[in-house]
């Protein structure tokens, strides 16, 4: 077993997963809640990892944060370093790719907390945030618990965009699925098959949590 | 004195375009009924009146305190206005207890005092032991309950009440108003009712609005509305032509007799309310007939002998409007009130049978 992709697999999901929480409640709340007539542009743009190739992403990610684009260079003068072929690097990449597997359970489950349920909390004196504290999130703690299982589990088995942004440096972006890809080129079959079985063990655990805690559909 | 005035346009694109205009008492006990058909905008002046939704144009004052003027962008938020909202199906929070439902929008205090006004809250609304119940597993009536209480646990200015009663079933509806009302009474605090039911509007209501197509077509009294309507179409929405204050004077299985408010008038109805219950009475006037000169014996309870103040033609029948020491509305055809030689000042005796009179306890 390659402990050290492991670890590193594990640390990227759980960094992901995090992120995604606090950029996510927000985008999600916004996007469940909104009269915004442009609503549809943004629910798009959230969906559109779904359905893009990982290389359109990752290619696009290489090009914003190279050496000649500004963002590449701002990140360098501030850190040193850069961001492609970095965990940092990856993290971004992973934060981006993950943002429909967070966003729309989320913004299904507050969609479907009872509009009169706030407006109730709001005549009770109770201010918005306090609301979305106190009534929308215990009523829509399944669609989070279901966003962030989708998102680590997602994370974990990522292979395209972390390949393209990350290359496979051992310990810094080589992940578990990509140590997979270079154990099989390597004809390295059994370490293959082992890393493979325990991923997809994974997988399949992390799948039936939210089917379990959901009676609805699962949005994805 | 303190009050509320109300100056609101709000306009829905493919929708009628909501207006309303009226000032009422902010710090006096009285039940206004915003009564009308679906779809007339009876909820949507509740929502703007407790900051739920926006008007176009448009201004309301609460004594000095200026919640909405849209010509300063001025808007005072739900949380800060201090009205309580009960909506149509109570909206009571699933996750919560009763308990903490009802101590939901009590901030600010310490426990100790918080733990006290719940639990006097819960006494005064026969809640006390369900405090750690869900609300999901209790009635209707008592999670109607429940959500008054967690509304006048606050001390609410105002009280609006979204069509208090629709969730319930037609058992309990009745009983409950009565019950409402006695409720609404003892915490003495301005109310609005929305509702489309007339005996619902009698039983809860003192002042009554009538909203048809978005727009307030008359308002006042509640009597003086239902006896006096200002259209034949309100007339026709309001379905009962005489509305009558009285009270029980006798009652003898199953019938009642009932001296009307102000006058000498009798009429015996059948109801099994006690003798000293104040009611209106109902009275269609298609359920009204009248005679000329001496009748022979009927088996209509109720002989009045009127005077005719006035006469409406309205196609094939004529309303002829009496005064028997009451307020009376007769619908008769034309026909008969030529045979009748009916005119202004014309004496008349008007038969109403006993169970045609309908009774709605207050």
């Amino acid at each position: 077993m390659d402990w050290t992709a492991i670890w590193l697999t594990l640390r990227l999901a759980a960094c992901t997963t995090v992120i995604l929480f606090f950029l996510g409640l927000p985008l999600a709340y916004w996007l469940a809640t909104t009269r915004f007539r442009g609503r549809f542009l943004v629910e798009a743009a959230v969906a559109l990892p779904i359905i893009l190739p990982p290389t359109v992403i990752g290619f696009y990610i290489l090009w914003a944060t190279g050496p000649r684009s500004p963002l590449g260079q701002a990140y360098q003068s501030m850190t040193g370093s850069m961001l492609p072929f970095s965990f940092a690097g990856i993290l971004l990449a992973s934060v981006l790719f993950n943002i429909p597997f967070a966003v729309r359970p989320f913004a299904s489950s507050f969609a479907a907390v009872n509009r009169r349920l706030v407006e109730a909390s709001w005549c009770l004196g109770v201010s918005r945030f306090q609301t979305f504290l106190r009534v929308v999130l215990p009523m829509s703690w399944t669609g989070i618990l279901t966003g962030l299982v989708l998102t680590f589990a997602h994370t974990v088995g990522e292979f395209g965009v972390v390949l393209m942004v990350g290359g496979s440096i051992p310990g810094v972006t080589r992940t578990i699925s990509i140590a997979i890809y270079d154990d099989v080129q390597a004809l390295n079959y059994a370490a293959a098959h082992r890393t493979a079985i325990v991923l997809l063990a994974f997988a399949f655990v992390a799948l039936c949590i939210p089917y379990a805690i959901q009676r609805r559909a699962l949005p994805l | 004195m303190s009050l509320l005035f109300c100056d609101i346009e709000k306009r829905f694109r493919g929708g009628p375009t909501i207006r309303a205009a009226f000032e009422t008492p902010a710090d006096r006990f009285s039940v206004t009924v915003l009564f009308g058909p679906s779809g007339c905008g009876k909820t949507t002046i509740l929502r703007c009146l407790a900051g739920l939704e926006r008007p176009d144009r448009g201004v309301i004052r609460c004594g000095d305190a200026t919640w909405l003027d849209t010509s300063t962008r001025a808007f005072v938020s739900p949380q800060q206005r201090g009205v309580g909202f009960l909506f149509q199906d109570y909206a009571l929070f699933p996750h919560l207890s009763v308990g903490s439902n009802v101590a939901y929008g009590l901030r600010g205090l310490s426990r100790a005092e918080r733990r006290r006004r719940v639990s006097e809250m819960l006494d005064m609304m026969q809640l006390s032991g369900l405090e750690r119940r869900s609300p999901r597993t209790l009635s209707g009536g008592e999670q109607q309950r429940i959500a008054l209480a967690r509304v006048l646990v606050r001390r609410p200015r105002f009280l609006l009440l979204d069509e208090p009663l629709s969730a319930l079933d037609t058992v309990v509806r009745e009983s409950l108003r009565r019950e409402l009302r006695q409720l609404l009474i003892s915490f003495g605090i301005p109310c609005f009712i929305v509702t489309h039911d007339r005996h619902e509007a009698m039983a809860l209501g003192d002042q009554l609005m009538v909203l048809l197509r978005g727009t307030v077509h008359q308002s006042g009294p509640l009597d003086a509305v239902f006896s006096r309507p200002a259209n034949t179409e309100i007339a026709r929405l309001l379905g009962i032509e005489s509305v009558i204050p009285a009270k029980v004077v006798h009652a003898d299985n199953g019938l009642a007799t009932l001296e009307v408010e102000g006058g000498k008038t009798r009429l015996v109805v059948t109801s099994p309310l006690p003798a000293g219950q104040s009611v209106w009475l109902c009275i269609r006037g298609e359920d009204v007939s009248l005679y000329t000169g001496a009748g022979g014996t009927t088996s209509a309870r109720n002989q009045i002998p009127a005077r005719v103040i006035s006469l409406e033609h309205e196609g094939p029948v004529v309303r002829v409007i009496l005064d028997g020491g009451f307020h009376l509305v007769a619908l008769v055809t034309r026909n008969a009130a030529a045979d009748l030689g009916l005119q202004p000042g014309a004496m008349v005796t008007a038969h109403i049978k006993a169970p045609a009179i309908h009774v709605v306890p207050r």
